[in-house]
């Protein structure tokens, strides 16, 4: 009995090391706030680990079964929110979580595509992302640094996400042309 | 979808959308599904520079993690790397141990070994057929197929380990484990940052008790009992995290595959003499000489059956005693003794971790008996400790209820602590009775036997494994111990005194006369193994 809970356990932990980023990217879309987020992220991986025997399915039905749970738990958290706090519309929740439980495939593409496109960003650009997203400092201070303002700064970070999300969208590439990049800001 | 759409999506990942735009968001969110696929796409690529910013590993480090083949060899490559990078590491933080260590494997005199053998239970080794009393556990790789395994390290740092599995002692400080159930515990200060390396993560233990197990599919469970650890990620090092008591299930670190489990609780101190003990009160349940066999676990009987063997004593109150009051009689298949019913007494922490006794609390408390027989070959043995005060000249640890006939018995313990035994009719046997030894204020093995050796009987006590006293009486054949009552007397009008406080545990019963090899061995049986090897083999004769 206790060997066989050990051997769950480590299925579970390989499915979900596999599917934690779309769950934590599909979390994201209906949480805004990031303490949130992480909050409800570890809700729904409880609520996945003690569901779990229950759970029949491949590593895709898990990413799917695993995004039902965390909806319900974003859902949950919206109604604790809703009187408190700016939040989107119930209605508009459900269609983005609806949307995103139907189509983790588009997740997993964009996913992969993202690692190719970060490689090919610009190393300036890409310095930039990772001190902008890093908790350590703030976009004023970073903008101090870098000796200009924040709404420049932002902007900037804008410029670089969108081409990166054009990136993500792209089919993939054929090896030949690796040393040309996809796009350009 | 247009320029404005992707605007409002920014601003709102941004944490900016201006409290006015909120509507319109909703709205155009609702209206397109354009709008809403980009927005699932900009929240997937926000939520992952996030996360690669602090750390998390990427899709591609995600996929080497859980990709055992072809790429594994490089990734045990690059695990060795880092690993070998924190052995240096910290091998440099313990320079002054690790010279020591050098030392002491130079020198060809013998010194001791990094790690000291406290003690272990079913031990196999995979590649030595050593006994584990023999092996040094010094620098080097141990693979255990099975059993349990005590080790101390500096006189700070106790690591239980349970195998199957494997583990290697790199230096004091520094185990790496490959598999296993492992508990740590930090006596003192010297014992602060002992490490464990599993293949994913390295337990920092900053002065405290934790549970850990190791997999080697690398997935470690850890559950920490006292004090804090830290967990550090061996593939993204920089990342870690403190554990402590108070840490929950949700606490688990994200960034390595660490689960924090409540309910891991791995071996402890003294289990592993438990387990020995265990074994042989297994043994006295099937043995056909065990009469009576008593570990005072809550019964699990049914009241009908207990009421089958219901002492003497109680047979008027049968109907209305309470079940927990009710002590087994375990050896089930012999029914020369009955189960027992204590008074005034209630179930305490018994000598191992998790085991009952009998705590004889009150002034009348006792626990009751009754043995149908008459005994020409008789013993029992039981634990005890002492936790009141020895008011009486004599205080009865053991006797019949009515003290009337020859063949009846008592234990007495004087007021200093000393053993006596008492035979009825037998009035000489108090001028043979001299001992210096007296009862500690920890757990004793009190053992009696009587029979005949060599055509003459002979009465003997047993403390802690040896012959305490023994005596010869000369009109007593047999042992008469109907309706016995342990732990006080009766003064024959119902009423009990001459209170004796103690714990009971493991009381057995046999209807043979024991030899003294066989005392030494029910003693040393659940003992510790650096106890045993303070003590030396009594003698091997039979003679009770």
């Amino acid at each position: 009995m206790i060997r066989k809970k050990k051997l769950d356990r480590s299925h579970f932990l390989r499915l979900l090391a596999k599917s934690e980023p779309v769950i934590r990217s599909y979390l994201r879309a209906l949480v805004q706030d990031y303490h949130d987020h992480s909050e409800i992220m570890q809700n729904t991986f409880i609520t996945a680990w003690e569901k779990f025997s229950k759970f029949e399915g491949d590593e895709n039905d898990f990413c799917k079964w695993a995004c039902v749970i965390a909806r319900y738990q974003a859902l949950k958290h919206r109604q604790t929110q809703a009187r408190d706090k700016l939040v989107l519309s119930e209605k508009v929740l459900e269609k983005i979580a609806s949307e995103g439980i139907e189509d983790t495939a588009s997740s997993q593409q964009w996913l992969e595509k993202l690692e190719d496109c970060l490689k090919e960003l610009p190393e300036p650009n890409r310095d930039l992302i990772k001190q902008a997203y890093s908790p350590e400092k703030s976009i004023k201070a970073i903008a101090t640094e870098r000796k200009t303002t924040p709404d420049a700064l932002y902007q900037k970070l804008r410029r670089i996400r969108k081409a990166l999300s054009k990136c993500m969208d792209l089919p993939p590439r054929s090896p030949k042309k690796d040393s040309e990049p996809a796009y350009s800001i | 979808m247009n320029a404005s759409d992707h605007n409002l999506i920014e601003l709102y990942l941004e944490g900016n959308l201006p409290a006015d735009k909120w509507k319109e968001f909703s709205h155009r969110l609702e209206q397109s599904a354009d709008m809403r696929r980009e927005f699932r796409k900009l929240s997937l690529l926000d939520e992952n520079l996030r996360a690669q910013s602090i750390g998390f590993p990427n899709l591609a480090e995600r996929e080497q993690n859980h990709t055992p083949h072809p790429i594994l060899p490089w990734i045990i490559s690059a695990a060795c790397m880092v690993a070998c990078f924190f052995i240096w590491e910290i091998n440099q933080k313990n320079q002054p141990l690790e010279k020591a260590v050098i030392a002491d494997t130079s020198t060809a005199t013998p010194s001791a070994p990094i790690a000291e053998l406290i003690d272990f239970y079913d031990l196999q080794f995979k590649n030595t057929t050593k006994p584990v009393e023999n092996i040094r556990f010094d620098q080097g790789k141990y693979e255990i197929e099975s059993g349990q395994l005590h080790l101390r390290f500096d006189d700070s740092v106790e690591l239980l380990f349970n195998g199957p599995g494997s583990f290697e002692i790199l230096n004091p400080k520094l185990v790496s484990v490959t598999q296993g159930n492992v508990r740590t515990i930090v006596l003192n200060d010297e014992g602060k940052e002992f490490t464990i390396l599993s293949p994913t993560s390295r337990y920092i233990d900053w002065g405290t008790e934790f549970s850990l197990n190791i997999s080697p599919s690398g997935d470690d469970l850890v559950n920490v009992h006292e004090g804090a650890i830290e967990v550090q990620s061996m593939v993204t090092k920089n990342m870690s995290k403190m554990l402590t008591r108070f840490s929950k299930v949700t606490d688990s670190p994200e960034f390595t595959p660490v689960l924090v489990d409540k309910q891991l609780e791995n071996i402890m101190p003294g289990e592993m003499g438990g387990n020995r003990n265990r074994v042989l009160l297994d043994e006295f349940a099937a043995d056909p000489d065990v009469i009576g066999l008593y570990n005072f676990e809550h019964p699990l009987l049914s009241k009908d059956t207990l009421l089958q063997r219901i002492p003497k004593a109680w047979e008027s109150s049968k109907g209305n005693m309470l079940p927990h009051r009710w002590v087994t009689n375990l050896h089930l298949t012999n029914t020369d003794a009955s189960h027992g019913i204590f008074h005034g007494a209630n179930r305490t922490n018994g000598r191992w971790p998790q085991g009952v006794g009998l705590n004889l609390f009150q002034k009348d408390a006792h626990l009751s008996l009754d043995l149908k027989g008459e005994y020409e070959n008789f013993s029992f043995s039981f634990w005890l400790k002492p936790t009141g005060k020895l008011d009486n000249p004599l205080n009865s640890l053991i006797r019949p209820f009515r003290w009337e006939k020859m063949g009846n018995l008592s234990i007495e313990v004087t007021r200093s602590g000393k053993l006596k035994q008492f035979l009825w009719g037998e009035s000489h046997i108090q001028e043979f009775q001299s001992s210096k030894r007296k009862l500690s204020r920890d757990w004793n093995h009190i053992a009696y036997t009587f029979g005949k050796v060599n055509e003459k009987t002979v009465s003997s006590l047993y403390l802690n494994g040896k012959l305490y006293n023994r005596v010869f009486p000369n009109f007593t054949d047999s042992i008469v111990m109907r309706n016995v009552i342990i732990g006080c007397t009766n003064n024959n009008y119902g009423k009990y005194l001459n209170q004796f406080n103690a714990v009971l545990d493991e009381l057995v019963l046999w209807k043979k006369t024991l030899n003294r090899k066989e005392i030494t061995k029910f003693y040393r049986s659940g003992l510790p193994t650096y106890e045993l090897n303070d003590l030396t083999l009594a003698a091997t004769s039979i003679s009770p």
